[in-house]
């Protein structure tokens, strides 16, 4: 994670708009798939899946819920190998945050982890 | 400018679907030829592509889009494939397809959120589950070559093609997705499974040497492919219009290339689309020679055509040019296989084990839809109504009990719900 | 009026659909969301526009990290358009940060150009 994507993660911090542990999992998360996968998330092609994923953490915390991707539609972002690792990263940061993420918050942040990396 | 083009691919959409030439569910391309060649009926047909393709567009939340501006391709393809074979076959059927296919793909681009939520008054909304209907067809389409080769061969031969087939497709899943530079290949399954088979289908043919062929019968294959071929200028014309609305950011072919879009990526919008085709080279390629039915977007070049051409004239032309290699290629292919009096004898059975299939198939989909419609009750009815069929002398083609009975449970437990007699599974 | 387009989809889209109405009653940027939010909070723009997947997250993120969560609305969300009440009220509660659905943009931009224009006059 390079220091622009950080300092998002910190702006949104100091507004309490997430918390310190929504941020350390954000940093875990995409330390992660840095590693896992051999490309490097800077500001240039990570700042749409932190800015998402920090809005998101905070807003399954808050309980507040949005409507999921169809299904069908999402059916080919699921062929994707990344797709296949989510789960893994799903569940650290469950219990990193003691939260269960709904089916339709994992369908966007996987939408975003997949262009990313498709992207590259 | 943008509207007409949509419009006018929406019209397209329809009336290739109305007369057979393409439609764009992989699903339904196998069952085309039982109604084109005269084994099952228009309305048949009807109901079961309204089953297999319906929920695919009506579904809840964002079908469309993926909230953005850019329509994925599917809303308005399905759509046309539902109108294309509601509507006769006649003159006037086709026409009527054509007006209303254009008047559905305007009213996608629009953002037909309306008709979405008219569903859900519904009190059961039976039409997402519905699409499970189409669930078993394409992959047990790809079992056909080795059904093939035991009707034709023997079953020990069948069993052996049918063996390959399936470690063709794990190693599919497993090696899949295969990364060529930074783009990652997709490797379509059923569609390796479908190559496979049929080049151990091939294998078997080449070997028998001719024997004395009283009648000469053109085989399947080429049949099939040459109806295709036949119809490649309206082919290259689609083709054309989707690389020149995929140029104007209209539509896009996944949802990936979709958001890589929306967010100002074109370049690797178009990498990705490449990518995605590529992987389905095997899966297209074989069910157009072996239905003689092809999809409106072919290969789904034109989508990679239409991200990289940013001008919407030279992506239309390369996008014609696009689509008439394909079909060129296919036809080549096609009748290259038929050169094999091997294949040629086999003809009827190889129409025979892809109509096996689907029956087998539809009937499974049929219950797993209709199961998901209501629990118990669906497979209950379906198995009910599949024996009173045979048993009233099949006055339904074997083929679309499965569909039509998903959508009778449907309604049926709409009516029930409202006397009190179902409640809504949790 | 000076508006500068954050978020991360549909950014042009959105600009041009914004000049064409606001014609020379308006300037419009596209920037990056951080530096967007950023000239809003500096004052070198007066309104901030966005749009992301869910309406509210990848949209407004920077904006409400430098503005503050008051300043900021979230207009429509997946499956919920935009209704034009909404869209007035948040003009008049003073909000200088809009976000909404890359799909919703068509509807919202005209509505809110209205009401922009209008307290601006």
């Amino acid at each position: 994670m390079d220091k622009q994507l950080l300092m998002r993660l910190n702006l949104l911090l100091e507004v309490g708009e997430i918390d310190e542990e929504i941020k350390n999992t954000v940093i875990d998360f995409v330390n992660n798939i840095e590693d896992d996968h051999s490309i490097e998330i800077s500001e240039e092609n990570g700042s749409m899946l932190v800015s998402h994923l920090a809005m998101a953490l905070a807003r399954i915390k808050r309980g507040e819920e949005i409507e999921a991707i169809d299904e069908e539609i999402f059916k080919e972002v699921k062929e994707t190998a990344i797709y296949k690792e989510m789960p893994k990263y799903y569940s650290q940061m469950e219990k990193a945050l003691n939260i269960e993420i709904p089916q339709g918050e994992k369908d966007y942040i996987a939408l975003h982890v997949s262009t990313l990396v498709e992207g590259q | 400018m943008e509207m007409i083009i949509v419009a006018a691919i929406g019209v397209l959409g329809a009336v290739m679907a109305n007369k057979g030439i393409a439609v764009f569910n992989d699903g339904l391309r196998p069952i085309m030829p039982e109604n084109l060649e005269g084994r099952m009926s228009r309305k048949e047909l009807a109901a079961t592509a309204f089953a297999m393709s319906f929920g695919l567009v009506i579904g809840f939340g964002i079908p469309f889009s993926l909230t953005s501006s850019i329509v994925l391709i599917h809303s308005i393809f399905l759509g046309t494939d539902i109108i294309g074979t509601f509507t006769p076959s006649d003159n006037k059927g086709t026409i009527l397809a054509g007006i209303l296919g254009g008047l559905y793909g305007i009213g996608i681009v629009r953002g037909l959120e309306a008709v979405v939520n008219l569903f859900e008054y519904l009190p059961v909304n039976f039409i997402e589950s519905l699409g499970e209907v189409g669930n078993p067809v394409v992959v047990s389409f790809a079992v056909f070559p080795a059904l093939a080769t035991a009707y034709q061969f023997g079953v020990k031969k069948g069993l052996l093609n049918l063996v390959i087939s399936l470690l063709a497709r794990q190693i599919a899943v497993i090696v899949s997705p295969i990364s060529l530079g930074t783009a990652s290949i997709s490797l379509n399954t059923e569609g390796m499974a479908l190559i496979a088979g049929m080049i151990v289908l091939l294998f078997f043919a080449i070997r028998e040497k001719s024997e004395e062929e009283g009648v000469d019968l053109a085989s399947v294959f080429a049949e099939r492919v040459s109806r295709i071929r036949k119809n490649i200028v309206i082919l290259m014309l689609t083709g054309g219009l989707v690389a020149a609305a995929t140029s104007y950011t209209i539509i896009a072919g996944d949802p990936i290339s979709l958001n890589l879009a929306a967010e100002g990526n074109f370049v690797d919008a178009g990498f990705t689309a490449l990518a995605r085709g590529i992987g389905f080279i095997p899966l297209i390629a074989s069910t157009a020679i072996a239905t003689g039915v092809y999809g409106p977007v072919g290969m789904t070049f034109v989508f990679a055509i239409g991200f990289f051409i940013k001008n919407p004239l030279i992506a239309f032309i390369a996008g014609t040019l696009m689509m008439g290699l394909e079909v060129i290629v296919l036809d080549k292919l096609g009748n290259t296989l038929d050169k094999y009096p091997g294949i040629r004898s086999a003809g009827d059975n190889i129409r025979n084990a892809m109509t096996a299939l689907l029956e087998v198939a539809l009937l499974v989909g049929g219950m797993n839809a209709a199961n998901a419609i209501a629990p118990g009750l669906g497979f209950f009815v379906v198995a009910g109504l599949f024996i009173l069929n045979e048993i009233a002398g099949r006055p339904i083609v074997k083929m679309a009990v499965g569909p039509v009975a998903a959508i009778v449970v449907g309604i049926l437990v709409n009516i029930l719900n409202i006397i009190g007699l179902f409640n809504i599974p949790a | 009026m000076r508006i500068v387009v954050g978020g991360q989809v549909e950014k042009q889209n959105i600009a041009n659909l914004i000049k064409e109405i606001g014609k020379d009653k308006v300037e419009v940027t596209v920037k990056t969301d951080i530096q967007a939010a950023n000239d809003v909070k500096l004052g070198k723009a007066d309104y901030y526009v966005g749009a992301c997947h869910t309406g509210g997250g990848g949209a407004l993120s920077m904006a409400i990290a430098l503005l503050t969560r008051e300043k900021t609305a979230t207009l429509s969300m997946p499956g919920r358009p935009p209704k034009e009440e909404d869209i007035i009220k948040a003009v008049e509660e003073g909000k200088v940060a809009f976000g909404f659905t890359g799909d919703h943009y068509e509807q919202v931009i005209p509505i809110l150009m209205r009401e922009l224009l209008a307290k601006n006059e």
